[in-house]
């Protein structure tokens, strides 16, 4: 009987998620196709559904006019860096917020959520000046450095619900043994958190990468620019965009969190192995 | 133990990180050399980028002891960039007017005073630009800038199907006045028809009201003058008193034009048209028969490879005579400059010297500067499609330079003209798609400026 | 979860000394101490710094001159555009929120299945979140194009009939935006499956030998064992929801006739398009209030849902 039940539900999993696929990849479609023809192609209405002839050049075009091997290590310094910040600083901190009592908890919860509903926009000037202060402009610095300090409230939070549904008992015994806060946190939680370690690096690596507005505003020199930096600049004026060159450098800056997340899935979805029995 | 292991790697990468900075902090320069920032728009293309690039190298050879370093953004984030650097008190040195517009730098002070260098560099401006195209970066006979595009506006029509529709091209004189909106209509009409699908089918005319509904110019009628711009005092002052937008001259403008989409079914409405233009010109689709542009525009011909054969003309007389804006842009330095001299001799480097003449040659670029204007004039000519001679593109070229009168678009002379720009295309929106009669939509668009107005006023600007 | 956790807590801290409960509180200190000393550096200045515009007028070119609550209540009383905004955004977040939850969780139990490809089908649903805001908002642009939009062309081959205009339309630009919002609903979907994950199998065996039906076994296992990080989805949504920017100020700029002239679109333009710095960090610490208080209420009545290991 569970049998059948199981093939039910995959029968019914996958009646749903088949035809959505067509809904999901069908922009996609339209990207690729649009990478590979004319100019004069992709203006036409209604869009042809099957490009005729193909026209590869846009790739070679796109890649060499930013220039993509320069600015694909920039992005991949800063993404790895501050996500190897971020993940490490905001595990620790979420961690004391879901397992470690003191008075003045809550108040340091609150303001970290806070730190997220202020938006970027009013911050933008003051920080500025607050890095211009500290000689960081035109580095890489205030894009990787914060990240240290606790990452963002968003890993943070997230963090700390998932070391909070983690049994007590497995805590408890542990203690038992002798175990400070520190290797509570490393031993015990960390092994246990494979999946909310693997989202955090998911999302603010992917963060990082598509960051647009704090490049945007602390880096000067063209030489230092990031992948969303230099795709931005295929937008033209006058309507003189290069679609098919902008669609096929952005279909090359996805392909490497699209990568990452393809091989994470065995972290993130390896589970939290706990025996609550 | 292992924890001691993070503790090492934490300090590896900040030990890294300050490496990095060091690098950074070193990058050029010898002591005394005179450096200056120069902002640019980064959306213009490869070879605007490459321009800017060599300009900088060039300048800094002719000028020893200066270095000129490029920082770019792209137009919708031009103004973020100038206002946190401008902030933390390290302004870019020279800036162009083209995101924000000269109105609200001058309103703000952002731009300096530059009529000195220029006398120093003794500059002759009478010769390289129309007096009109100088005074729209002058105040009080100060100048606070030296313009370095001046692009009209033209009527860019498809010869194609107006030659499959039996119809005479449009004159390409702007003193010619048979060429009125009455004739442009009834051309419009020729030229539309509806296929079984709206694949098929051709739009006579795109025209729209013009930023701050300036297409209303040919009616005589303006937003903040009852008269039209020519000498009105908000065109002098950069600040918009009154709104005029009840105007019956301005309502007639603006029933003319919502009647194209809504009664003579010439005109797709408001958002088709957007979607006609997402990648580019609609005029690419080949389905549009005429359509008002700024002569920019012109550029996507540059990479497409268009079906058919097109052509510019003067935009035609209305009821209130023929003026229409120039999309004038100019280079600008910035008042905080430490150094003006080094500056300002840049910005004429840019606008009448060697610099001037190289922009022209990458195309799209309509030069201010009129010995530079030929060189633009001979990439138009060359553009694929161009159904027209070079003298026939000069004469609405040139012409259309000299009729706009040095009355650039509204929105960059005056002070907040993006609020009022907003203003406008939020209140008259459900007039293009027929969901709202053009006298109610103006009658409540009057209202709100009304109150906006008061309120700017009792703010104290 | 066993029940008897918080009683055993309980018990085990009433023996705890203070002095366990003091060092308990250093450490909780101590571990917290990045994010402390990050704050004071990185957050505190700007945040500080923008409090104190909220009371100016600043314009960013001259120094800002102070107005005591004059931003507050000309936002408050005689801004044309601030109770509009609000509404706009708010008819968003209550929407669309609820919506992204429900979304999310449905394709997290479907693709929680186990059938060939799924690691493929995965990736595809996460795909749209990987995409650049600017570059997805280009995309819709097309596709919610009247008359020669992919979904235009979709609705009269596959029913006859037109869709709406819908960025061009008062009434339907907000529906538009909820739609496309959805496209980006791969985040939320990914924090569920890894929570799916954590619930131990034994659980469902035990509510099956109990006769369980699916729903019953969904509502009274799943979806406990998975409730933090519906509480964060919830909440990280409402944050993300209320700040929604990057595609309106592609797509619509606010239009058309303010329809779709959300909340931090109207504070972008006072802080860089209309040189009101003062009037937008007012604007930004009244949107903190607001969602500041909407997250303490969830906080609050969260204890009556959220189920976590440790209790507190």
């Amino acid at each position: 009987m569970a049998g059948r039940k199981r093939r039910m539900r995959r029968i019914l999993a996958a009646a749903v998620l088949l035809p959505g696929v067509l809904l999901i990849l069908f922009p996609f479609y339209w990207m690729v196709a649009s990478s590979v023809e004319h100019l004069a192609q992709i203006v036409r209405f209604p869009p042809e559904l099957v490009p005729h002839p193909l026209d590869f050049a846009s790739y070679p075009k796109g890649l060499t006019f930013l220039p993509f091997a320069r600015y694909f290590l920039n992005t991949s310094e800063i993404a790895v860096l501050s996500t190897l910040g971020a993940v490490l600083s905001a595990s620790v901190v979420g961690f004391a917020f879901a397992r470690l009592h003191a008075p003045t908890k809550k108040f340091f919860f609150v303001l970290v959520l806070s730190t997220m509903m202020l938006p970027m926009a009013v911050l933008l000037i003051p920080q500025f000046v607050l890095f211009k202060t500290l000689g960081w402009v035109n580095t890489y610095l205030p894009l990787i450095v914060p990240a240290f300090f606790g990452g963002s409230a968003f890993l943070i939070f997230l963090f700390r619900q998932f070391f909070s549904s983690i049994p007590e008992e497995v805590f408890d015994a542990a203690r038992i043994d002798g175990c400070g806060y520190p290797r509570l946190y490393w031993s015990i939680a960390r092994p246990l958190a494979v999946p909310a370690f693997t989202a955090a690096a998911v999302f603010h690596f992917q963060f990082s990468w598509n960051d647009f507005l704090a490049p945007l505003i602390y880096i000067n020199s063209n030489s230092k620019y990031t992948l969303a930096l230099g795709i931005a600049n295929f937008r033209s004026a006058y309507g003189a965009t290069p679609w098919n060159q902008l669609m096929a450098v952005s279909l090359m800056m996805a392909l490497v969190p699209i990568t990452i997340f393809f091989f994470a899935q065995n972290y993130l979805l390896s589970g939290i192995v706990v025996s609550s029995r | 133990m292992k924890y001691r292991r993070i503790l090492a790697g934490a300090t590896a990468a900040c030990l890294l990180l300050s490496g990095c900075a060091a690098g950074g902090a070193n990058a050029g320069g010898g002591a005394g050399t005179k450096r200056i920032t120069w902002l640019v728009r980064s959306d213009l293309g490869a070879g605007s980028a490459a321009w800017a690039k060599q300009t900088a190298a060039a300048f800094a050879r002719s000028h020893p002891g200066t270095h000129v370093t490029i920082v770019s953004a792209p137009v919708a984030q031009y103004n973020e960039k100038f206002l946190t650097m401008y902030a933390a008190g390290t302004p870019p040195d020279v800036v162009g007017t083209y995101a924000m517009g000269f109105g609200t730098f001058y309103a703000k002070h952002m731009l300096a005073d530059i009529t000195p260098q220029l006398h120093a560099l003794n500059i002759h401006l009478s010769k390289y630009f129309h007096k009109s195209v100088v005074d729209t970066m002058m105040r009080n006979g100060k100048i606070y800038g030296l313009p370095f595009s001046d692009p009209p506006m033209v009527v860019l029509y498809n010869r194609t199907l107006f030659q499959k529709a039996g119809l005479t091209y449009p004159p390409t004189s702007w003193t010619d006045r048979s060429w009125t909106i009455g004739q442009m209509l009834r051309d419009a009409k020729r030229l539309s028809h509806s296929g079984s699908t709206p694949a098929q089918s051709v739009y006579g005319l795109i025209m729209g009201p013009g930023q701050l509904g300036y297409t209303a110019w040919l009616w005589g009628a303006d937003m903040f003058s009852p008269s039209g711009p020519t000498h009105a005092r908000p065109y002098r002052t950069g600040l918009p008193d009154q709104p005029h937008v009840d105007s019956g001259q301005f309502l007639a403008a603006m029933t003319w034009l919502a009647d194209l989409i809504t009664k003579w079914h010439v005109s797709p409405t408001a958002d088709e048209a957007t979607a006609l233009g997402v990648l580019g010109n609609p005029i690419l689709s080949g389905r549009v028969g005429m359509e008002d542009t700024l002569i920019t525009g012109l550029h996507v011909f540059s990479g497409a490879h268009p079906s058919f054969r097109w052509g510019i003309a003067p935009v035609p007389y209305g009821p209130g005579g023929d003026l229409s804006p120039t999309g004038v842009s100019g280079w600008a330095v910035a008042a905080k400059s430490p150094h003006p001299r080094t500056a300002a001799a840049f910005v004429a480097y840019l606008t009448v010297g060697p610099a001037a003449a190289s922009y022209a040659k990458i195309g799209g670029y309509v030069p201010s500067n009129r010995v530079d204007l030929s060189i633009y004039l001979h990439r138009l000519a060359a553009l694929p499609g161009n159904g027209q001679t070079y003298a026939q593109d000069a004469q609405v070229v040139g012409g259309g330079i000299l009729a706009s009168d040095g009355y650039i678009f509204p929105a960059k002379v005056f002070s907040g003209g993006p609020h009022w720009s907003s203003e406008f295309v939020n209140g008259t929106a459900n007039v293009w798609n027929g969901k709202e009669s053009p006298r109610k939509a103006l009658t409540d668009l009057q209202h709100s400026l009304d109150v906006l107005l008061h309120q700017e006023r009792a703010a104290g600007g | 979860m066993d029940p008897a956790t918080p009683l055993s807590l309980r018990r085990a801290r009433s023996v705890r000394p203070s002095r366990q409960a003091r060092r308990e509180a250093f450490w909780f200190h101590v571990l917290i101490s990045p994010w402390i000393i990050g704050f004071l550096i990185f957050m505190l200045y700007p945040i500080v710094g923008s409090a104190y515009f909220s009371f100016t007028r600043y314009d960013v070119i001259h120094p800002p001159h102070w107005v005591g609550l004059a931003n507050y209540a000309y936002l408050f009383t005689r801004d044309q555009l601030f109770w509009k905004s609000l509404r706009v955004t708010f008819t968003y977040v209550a929407v669309a929120v609820p919506l992204h939850l429900a979304v999310a969780l449905a394709l997290a139990l479907l693709l929680n299945v186990r059938i060939i490809g799924m690691r493929a089908l995965r990736t595809i649903y996460y795909l749209p979140t990987i995409m650049p805001q600017v570059a997805t908002a280009m995309l819709w642009l097309f596709l919610f194009a009247p008359t020669y939009g992919v979904i235009d062309w979709a609705l009269s081959a596959a029913f006859g009939i037109h869709g709406p205009d819908w960025l061009g339309s008062a009434h339907w630009v907000l529906p538009a935006f909820i739609l496309m919002s959805l496209w980006g609903v791969g985040g939320p979907m990914v924090l569920f499956l890894a929570a799916l994950q954590g619930v131990p199998n034994e659980l469902y065996e035990a509510a099956q030998l109990d006769g369980a039906s699916a729903w019953r076994q969904f509502r009274h296992v799943t979806v406990p064992m998975i409730s933090p990080l519906i509480l964060f989805n919830l909440i990280v949504g409402l944050i993300a929801a209320s700040q929604i920017f990057a595609t309106a100020f592609v797509m619509t700029q606010g239009g058309p006739d303010y329809a779709s002239y959300f909340y931090n679109l109207a504070l972008y333009n006072n802080a860089f398009v209309y040189f009101k710095m003062g009037l937008a960090s007012a604007q930004a610490w009244i949107l903190l209030a607001i969602v500041m208080m909407l997250t303490l209420l969830i906080f609050k009545f969260s204890a009556r849902w959220v189920f976590y290991g440790s209790e507190r």
